[in-house]
């Protein structure tokens, strides 16, 4: 499956021009985690990361293209938390690589839907300690809260994404993930863009694999089937099933 | 609720001082506890808790309720993100000073609105509430709010009224109530406002601590002033009051 291969094409394009901090996966750094996240309150918080007037943004494109994501790792453009000191704007970003068969249309009913947003889900389930996380599904973001003792206690970007790759990769059909954040970023409305297109082809994917009768004359999702490379022949093809 | 939370509700017939009897609690706990994570919820959509904290009432749960109900018909669809979504909106209205952290209920759920978002609420903010340490809840005057799910895991109730027969009668109800409903550990009775001692005070439970405080002449100018209770003096009968009942409740 193709349909969101463009977006992480896209993704890196506009971040091509800039230079990442680098980490690869190691799980023996996977932060702390508490059972069900905590309340940090503005007093003991040290800062927050798209919080407030700041800019967020969070989405996650699933592929089965090996080529796209070949390694684990966590890519940071920005200051690491240590070297923060206020409020700052925040996105998160996640690029799977998954195995074909997880993706595969023809498995039944809407199985590579109930797939992807089971991999989306991992954002609601993953609580680090000292580091408040809260999302919008509606309007793509995320927001964290960053504690003062997670601070001095060293919790980084490096040791987060750590996490969460653990987290994916829980998911046996899971073969590799790089979390990407992005961190004081001026704008981010590109990247807004891309999460909103994300969230458009899951929900367009849903439709098509309920085989929900569409006349493409008439559909709102038209525009999208036209523009994601995969949507179309996906389309025609659970239409012929 | 999740969590070691003590959750204190505050109940009573309208007018006996409840909004500044919990206020007052809030005050004590946030003097006590310093450290402490400290949650005051106004369950009276009057939200007079706010007026008595000094804090801003930006949105109230009510409003929530109808931005997500409109949403739910858009983008969110499935439950996993509804459940964050309120978590998110939550933390936005929720204000913060002074130690403690705020939300307004504003009005109660009407028997037209969209029953899941209301279950989806009623989660969400029990579990918020199980992330502090101390949980005081101001709720609105008689007994409707025992039946909410925030109050489901109550482990402080305290029951508030004047000299009066009928604030008296009015506790009695709630205990009634709250003894089917709510899951408290423990009971404290509080008569506030007392202007006569001719005829002695007597508890309708004498198994519970029973707190007895003096009308409060500076909390009634505090009033008329539209001060907070940060601003009455320490030794003022309400802050005294305040004191007595989280010792007796060994709060």
């Amino acid at each position: 499956m193709e349909l969101y291969d463009g977006m992480i094409q896209k993704t890196r394009e506009y971040l091509s021009a800039d230079t990442p901090r680098n980490y690869l996966y190691d799980e023996r750094k996977c932060w702390g985690e508490t059972t069900s996240g905590e309340m940090i309150m503005l007093r003991d918080a040290a800062f927050e990361l798209g919080g407030g007037s700041c800019e967020s943004v969070n989405y996650t494109c699933v592929t089965s293209n090996q080529e796209l994501v070949k390694e684990n790792g966590i890519f940071l453009y920005g200051p690491e938390l240590r070297e923060l000191r206020e409020d700052t704007s925040f996105a998160r970003i996640v690029f799977l690589n998954v195995k074909e068969d997880a993706l595969d249309e023809a498995a039944g009913d809407d199985a590579a839907y109930r797939f992807i947003r089971e991999l989306e889900y991992v954002r609601y389930h993953i609580f680090p300690k000292g580091y408040m996380v809260r999302t919008s599904a509606k309007n793509s973001r995320e927001q964290a809260r960053v504690s003062r003792d997670a601070i001095k206690a060293g919790i980084s970007f490096e040791r987060l994404g750590d996490s969460y790759i653990r987290k994916y990769l829980e998911n046996p059909k899971v073969r590799k993930v790089q979390v990407i954040f992005l961190v004081g970023k001026e704008k981010l409305q590109l990247f807004v863009e891309e999460a909103v297109k994300a969230d458009t082809v899951t929900e367009a994917l849903n439709h098509i694999l309920k085989g929900m009768p569409m006349n493409c004359g008439s559909c709102d999702l038209q525009v999208i089937c036209n523009e994601v490379e995969g949507m179309r022949a996906l389309h025609q093809g659970n239409r012929n099933r | 609720m999740e969590g070691n939370a003590k959750v204190i509700a505050v109940t009573g017939k309208g007018g006996v001082g409840k909004t500044s009897l919990a206020a007052a609690l809030v005050r004590s706990l946030t003097e006590k506890y310093k450290e402490a994570k400290i949650l005051a919820i106004d369950a009276d959509p009057a939200v007079g808790l706010a007026t008595a904290l000094d804090v801003e009432v930006k949105e109230t749960l009510d409003d929530i309720r109808l931005e997500i109900t409109e949403g739910v018909s858009e983008k969110l669809k499935e439950t996993q993100d509804i459940l964050s979504e309120a978590r998110f909106r939550l933390l936005d209205m929720m204000d913060e000073k002074d130690g403690f952290a705020f939300v307004a209920i504003g009005r109660p759920e009407s028997s037209g609105c969209y029953c899941a978002i209301n279950s989806y609420l009623r989660d969400v903010i029990s579990m918020l509430a199980g992330q502090f340490d101390y949980v005081v809840i101001d709720g609105e005057a008689g007994i409707e709010q025992v039946n909410r799910r925030v109050m489901e895991q109550v482990t402080h109730l305290l029951l508030v009224t004047d000299q009066s027969r009928k604030g008296m009668q009015v506790i009695e109800t709630i205990k009634e109530v709250a003894d089917r409903l709510v899951m408290y550990d423990k009971l404290g009775v509080a008569v506030n406002r007392i202007t006569q001692t001719v005829i002695p005070m007597e508890s309708p439970f004498p198994e519970a601590p029973f707190i007895q405080i003096g009308n409060d002449e500076a909390q009634i100018v505090n009033d008329i002033q539209g001060k907070s209770v940060f601003e009455l003096p320490a030794d003022s009968e309400l802050m005294k009051g305040a004191g007595q009942i989280l010792e007796a409740l060994e709060l």
